[in-house]
């Protein structure tokens, strides 16, 4: 029997009414992950020893949250106090944080129960997991592909009911991407979410967000991690509104927008139709929706991957084996910064640090980096546009459904490619 | 007089030749890049900037598979931008103040848990002076 069938609603009356334990709750999870995990590798570190202890402790008073008690899964980027957190690289092996995220805390407050560390492509670079430090995780649903990535261990622990909930980042797709292959609920929420303790890819894309089985599983979890954060000056200073409140409210009147680059060259069938199904329901349940367009969504991936790389290129600088992380020693101090970082990162990472400070270097800067910002405003001004007339924007995740291990891996610009319906 | 304005013409005639000599370094520099948008040499460099170091054969690779994402990235200049402004943040950033006032902040001893080597409660590097 597995719990996490369950919704979190539904978990949490069971266990308000003492129908069962916190305790058998998360030895649940963790026999759950020890005998699926030999094959999925969702996780990269367990934290059983704490968990069962403070499952011990919540078991001595009553729930007074609705995710009182309940395991969760965290990616590896976020940082725990005491746990270590690698951000799936070898560079950041030994890295054990001294202080929690801001989002840790907030599911602290709640009395979550984490259970460990999310596999990851490594510094969330990558879209399949396959640019792991540690070990490629694999789909549940079928083990020979992908789950997606950067946050793959996220939605394959979620699908695999090895966790009800997990944590995951995003910055090009690397939420919504495997929620998509793994077939669970992934949420995006650039500013609504702080971003105090997650490891910095490209600080002005980086969020973090839920991965769940239902919406409103999905939209509980927001509410305990959402809001503004003196200690990131760039979460929205914006009231938190009550997430499930309207969730049964039906989508009568719904003005739907369906930009038909999203379902243009390079977009499955099979994924194209299912999206035709989903809006023939929602006009039946009382929705309209119209196609629009995004004329400028070809330049998308071009732009994302200088900008991303760029704001990478800089934020990476700080591995430099002297403060934190893995340390390979030089003849001098720069041969050490070198030695330690050409050690530790994987093929990716150097490949985007590069691009990165290739895009930035003298000479470069305008026509590379400048540039992609500047077209980041047109991309940016035609869903202003549409967002005028409309209440959402609908659209398939990915072009794709999870293609197998291995599929990708020889051209990195190939792979980037399939990042276009979340980049935009 | 008439030697100070032939040297001051001979000067004139120096420089502007030698801005001659570097337009046509460009361009036969771009020729070159019309080929592969990034030279190794470029590659190398930088690597340097980035502090990371490649083999031969890496470098190679970087070489091709940068080229390529760049020549990708060349799409961009489809559209002009002469007069849009940058994006650099998607939402309304405000400056940050608050009291100058002392509180709590990291201990020493946990700023230090992570270094690889240390001393004296401080980071230890390699002598940077010699």
């Amino acid at each position: 029997m597995s719990f996490f069938d369950e919704t979190l609603s539904s978990l949490h009356t069971k266990i308000k009414n003492k129908e069962v334990t916190v305790t058998e709750l998360t030895k649940a999870s963790f026999d759950q992950i020890k005998a699926t995990d030999d094959k999925i590798h969702a996780f990269l570190t367990l934290d059983e020893e704490r968990a069962m202890a403070k499952a011990a402790e919540l078991d001595k008073q009553d729930a007074d949250h609705l995710l009182y008690g309940i395991p969760a899964g965290i990616k590896d980027n976020i940082v725990t106090k005491g746990l270590r957190t690698t951000c799936a690289s070898q560079l950041l092996d030994n890295f054990e944080p001294v202080h929690d995220a801001t989002v840790m805390n907030r599911l602290n407050d709640a009395n979550i129960v984490s259970v460990g560390k999310l596999n990851m492509d490594e510094f969330a670079m990558g879209s399949s997991n396959e640019n792991s430090g540690y070990v490629t995780a694999r789909n549940p649903w079928n083990t020979d592909h992908v789950p997606g990535g950067s946050s793959g261990g996220s939605a394959a622990a979620v699908a695999a009911g090895q966790v009800p909930f997990a944590l995951g980042s995003d910055t090009g797709g690397s939420i919504r991407q495997p929620a998509s292959f793994c077939g669970v609920v992934g949420l995006a929420t650039y500013g609504r979410v702080s971003r105090f303790g997650l490891v910095a890819f490209a600080s002005s894309l980086d969020q973090i967000g839920p991965i769940t089985r239902t919406v409103e599983d999905n939209a509980y979890v927001l509410q305990q991690i959402a809001g503004h954060d003196p200690l990131d000056s760039t979460s929205a200073h914006m009231d938190v509104a009550d997430y499930t409140k309207g969730i049964d409210g039906g989508v009568e009147g719904l003005r739907i927008a369906v930009p038909k680059e999203y379902l243009g060259e390079g977009v499955d069938e099979g994924v194209k139709a299912r999206i035709q199904e989903a809006l023939q329901k929602l006009e039946e349940l009382g929705a309209s929706w119209e196609e629009v367009s995004l004329p400028n969504s070809k330049y998308a991936v071009a732009a994302y991957y200088l900008l991303a790389s760029s704001e990478a290129s800089a934020n990476l600088a700080r591995f430099d084996g002297v403060r934190y992380g893995v340390r390979k020693e030089g003849t001098d101090l720069l041969d050490l910064y070198k030695k330690s970082r050409s050690e530790g990162f994987g093929d990716e990472v150097k490949r985007r640090i590069m691009l990165g400070t290739f895009a930035l270097s003298s000479g470069y800067y305008d026509a590379y980096y400048k540039k992609a910002q500047k077209v980041r405003t047109l991309i940016r001004e035609d869903y202003e546009q549409i967002l005028h007339s409309y209440d959402v924007i609908l659209g398939p995740t990915v072009p794709t459904t999870a293609f197998k291990v291995g599929e990708n891996t020889d051209d990195p610009l190939t792979m980037y490619l399939k990042d276009l319906l979340t980049i935009l | 007089m008439l030697a100070l304005v032939c040297v001051w013409y001979t000067l004139r005639m120096f420089s502007e030749n030698l801005a001659l000599c570097q337009v046509f370094l460009m361009i036969s520099q771009r020729g070159g890049e019309e080929m592969s948008k990034i030279s190794k040499e470029q590659v190398q460099h930088v690597a340097d900037l980035a502090r990371l170091t490649f083999n031969e054969d890496e470098i190679e690779d970087f070489t091709k598979q940068m080229s390529k994402i760049i020549e990708y990235a060349e799409v961009l200049n489809e559209l002009d931008t002469e007069n849009v402004e940058p994006t650099t943040h998607v939402m309304d950033v405000r400056n940050v103040l608050r009291a100058d006032e002392v509180k709590p902040s990291l201990d020493r001893e946990d700023a230090l848990k992570n270094a690889p080597k240390q001393k004296d409660g401080q980071f230890e590097v390699p002598s940077v002076l010699e």
